[in-house]
């Protein structure tokens, strides 16, 4: 890869500065430059590699995130990982992950289709009536279906006794008793609205709190299509899923054989 | 010729929602007359849409309608007028903030389908919700309907025949009747403003849609565009001239024709806008076409919502639920009080060339061309030794073990610009020593490998092995004396 002294410059100006600020204008210059020229490009892409990191660009940005795994960055979510690690409190992680999905599939479309993204909030109360929803039918599938995942079983009972048992559905705020999910705990809205919060922090949601409801940001729906709407990323996560399942059945194998 | 049931459809969604406008909750006292409130509701906040009003809450809903109860001389029960608010806002519970839907006959498709629609929907512009703002709400354009409907007015009635209609109506000096033209004129630049942004974000999220709307709808070119435009503008010019006659009107009331100038003076220059918004969205259009094609053959049907979570997740769980967090991780930004070596680094290359391009016109040269600097290596290696000495005993090397050195050691190290470098350059990419003959360009780790074993013959052992590194996260940074400030990693020996 040949390229000149500005170029390298170029791309690494931008790199830093989406290390600042996660997501670009595709309008400014830099940005600009990563779209049109080819060396620039490499060069960001190779120095986001490095670090674990990705960029892409899309019509109205350029971005920067995680992968899936290998990167050393920390972020509001590994953050909400770090409180929760710890075998009695990782249930909270798992709860926490189960929300952000069911809130992404909420929200998400098959297809790219025109999105209104202004009229696609979800309200509290709903999403907090598909987590129980969905969290019994696994209950359900695990009594119907005796080779349901065993392991995501355990777990599924784990967060569903905090999720049905422990938690209230929600807590009064002391001055004006209105529903409060930001100064209360330990209660089903409020930990979604901690489930979410790192949604919230990095601008890909809004979290309208007082009036119970969350709106999709444009900048959540180019990433659901960058990473999600993607065969490569999908075999991959669908390769992921059958190795761990076979490594399971390995150690099971191995277990059995030892006894 | 035209059958019976052309246009069926689209009828019966419009007769569908103002059949179920405030219907279907208890509002208790109120509910013989919810229907009426509620559209009397819609018109309030029509108003103060078309004048820019931004007390569009649910608040400020609410208190119109206690105003509208009032009026009425119906008893006020604020649950009541909430819950009617609720209603108008969405369907069923209101906690679920749910749509309103309803499965009509389809003539076309000879089937019944699913019709989605809200009456009131967010005003994203007027929202302010990044400043913490509660939301606005505006009129969808079902609910624009439906009042456009009682008013008689079709929606095929395009904005060039209103502006006409506005026009012979000042003619007649009928100045009331004109106003309420005007306003409709300026609800409809409004709604053309908002399709045209809306038809922005659409593209910017799917570019495809330029071509599928060409079929669709016949997208017009630019000149067609612009001749349009130029000739609405000359209608507003016509009317204009009106203006200077006010005077020779007989038995008209002169202030209300001064008020009507001035909402059409608003007109005006909201249809410039409109103007401007249309051309450059053709460009837009155009730009995406020349500078993305490849876009338009990004057809993944593929989606979260199906794929991952429906027919994956939700059904059959995973075999661990970490997965989760595998799958989730790359929603995620790096977090931004990271400190990352390079930055301090490239700063000080970019102030080098920026003095160099200030000076003399910027040449294309390799990377590898820099310009020599001046180097202590005797001081260098000094330095480095011991790092590399630590390597070969214990295979690691922490970067803020530096942070222990006494005052004059870390100055020594801040002293020459290249170790740093180094640091950066162990950092972002692995280097596997080797030892090689001396040339320009050579990688400056090896080099230095190359200069140290010279001096300790010892640590000539370390060819052949990888130098990597990793942070080290919940360590302390490395930082010496506040001028330079890495995240605390180590580089360490990997086995080949």
């Amino acid at each position: 890869m040949a390229f000149n002294q500005e170029q390298l410059e170029k791309g690494a100006a931008l790199f830093f500065k989406l290390l600042d600020e996660q997501i670009i204008s595709a309008s400014e210059p830099l940005a600009e430059k990563y779209r049109s020229d080819s060396n620039v490009h490499n060069i960001v892409n190779t120095m986001a590699a490095e670090a674990g990191l990705k960029v892409f660009s899309t019509a109205r940005n350029v971005h920067l995130i995680s992968k899936a795994r290998g990167s050393s960055f920390a972020n509001s979510y590994t953050q909400m990982k770090d409180k929760y690690s710890g075998l009695k409190r990782k249930r909270y992680f798992y709860l926490a992950n189960i929300i952000i999905s069911i809130f992404l599939a909420e929200v998400d479309k098959e297809s790219h289709v025109r999105i209104r993204w202004e009229e696609e909030g979800v309200s509290y109360h709903r999403l907090s009536d598909l987590v129980t929803s969905t969290l019994e039918s696994w209950q359900q599938r695990k009594k119907e279906d005796a080779s349901f995942a065993e392991e995501w079983s355990v777990a599924v009972e784990e967060v569903a006794e905090l999720w049905l048992t422990e938690f209230n559905e929600y807590k009064l705020s002391q001055v004006d008793q209105t529903i409060d999910v930001t100064r209360t705990r330990g209660n089903r809205l409020s930990f979604i609205n901690t489930a979410l919060k790192p949604l919230s922090e990095q601008g890909l949601i809004i979290d309208q709190s007082d009036e119970l409801k969350i709106i999709p940001r444009p900048p959540l729906y180019e990433r659901l299509d960058e990473i999600y709407h993607d065969q490569k990323r999908y075999n991959q996560f669908m390769d992921l899923i059958r190795e761990t399942r076979s490594k399971i059945e390995q150690e099971e194998n191995n277990d059995a054989q030892t006894e | 010729m035209d059958r019976a049931n052309t246009g069926l459809h689209e009828r019966l969604k419009k007769t569908e929602a103002i059949a179920r406008l405030g219907q279907g909750m208890d509002v208790g006292s109120l509910n013989d007359y919810s229907h009426q409130i509620a559209l009397y509701l819609l018109l309030k906040i029509f108003k103060r849409e078309i004048n820019n009003n931004g007390q569009r809450q649910r608040s400020d809903l609410i208190s119109m309608t206690t105003a509208v109860v009032k009026e009425m001389q119906l008893p006020v029960k604020p649950e009541e007028i909430e819950r009617l608010v609720d209603g108008v806002l969405y369907s069923g519970d209101p906690k679920q903030q749910s749509y309103f839907t309803a499965r009509i006959y389809d003539e076309k498709a000879g089937a019944v389908k699913e019709f989605k629609y809200r009456y009131l929907i967010p005003d994203r512009e007027s929202s302010n919700w990044q400043e913490g703002g509660s939301t606005v709400y505006m009129l969808s354009e079902t609910a624009q309907e439906i009042i456009f409907i009682t008013r008689e007015i079709l929606e095929e009635f395009g904005f060039d025949l209103e502006q006409f209609y506005t026009l012979q109506l000042i003619k007649n000096g009928n100045f009331t009747e004109a106003k309420s033209s005007v306003s409709s004129l300026i609800a409809r630049v409004r709604n053309l403003i908002k399709k045209e942004k809306d038809w922005r974000e659409d593209i910017l999220r799917n570019p495809g849609l330029i071509f599928s709307a060409y079929k669709e709808r016949k997208r017009r070119t630019e000149a067609e565009v612009r001749e349009q435009f130029k000739d609405e503008k000359k209608v507003f010019n016509d009317i204009f001239v009106w203006r200077d006659r006010l005077d020779n009107f007989e038995n008209v009331n002169r202030k209300e024709g001064e008020l009507l100038f001035e909402e059409l003076e608003r007109a005006r220059s909201l249809h410039d806008r409109l103007a401007e918004l249309t051309i450059s969205n053709l460009s837009l259009e155009l730009q995406i076409r020349r500078d993305d094609p490849d876009i338009f053959w990004k057809t993944s049907r593929l989606s979260f919502k199906k794929d991952f979570w429906q027919n994956t997740i939700l059904q059959a769980g995973l075999p661990q639920m970490e997965l989760l967090e595998q799958m989730l991780n790359p929603l995620f930004s790096p977090a931004q009080d990271f400190i990352f070596p390079l930055a301090w680094a490239w700063s000080e290359q970019q102030l080098y060339s920026y003095l160099e391009a200030s000076e003399a016109e910027l040449e294309e040269f390799e990377v590898e061309a820099a310009p020599a600097r001046e180097y202590d290596w005797e001081l260098i290696l000094d330095l480095w030794q011991d790092v590399f000495e630590q390597l070969k005993t214990e295979g690691e090397f922490n970067l803020n073990q530096l942070n222990q050195l006494p005052l004059p050691e870390k100055e020594r190290w801040l002293s020459q610009k290249i170790n740093l470098e180094l640091f950066m350059m162990f950092i972002i990419t692995d280097v596997k020593l080797r030892l090689v003959e001396e040339y320009p360009g050579l990688d400056e780790r090896l080099l230095l490998f190359k200069r140290l074993t010279e001096r300790n013959e010892e640590l000539a052992e370390l060819a052949g092995k990888k130098i990597k590194a990793e942070i080290n996260t919940g360590a302390e940074k490395l930082n010496l004396l506040d001028q330079f400030i890495i995240s605390p990693y180590k580089i360490y020996l990997e086995e080949e």
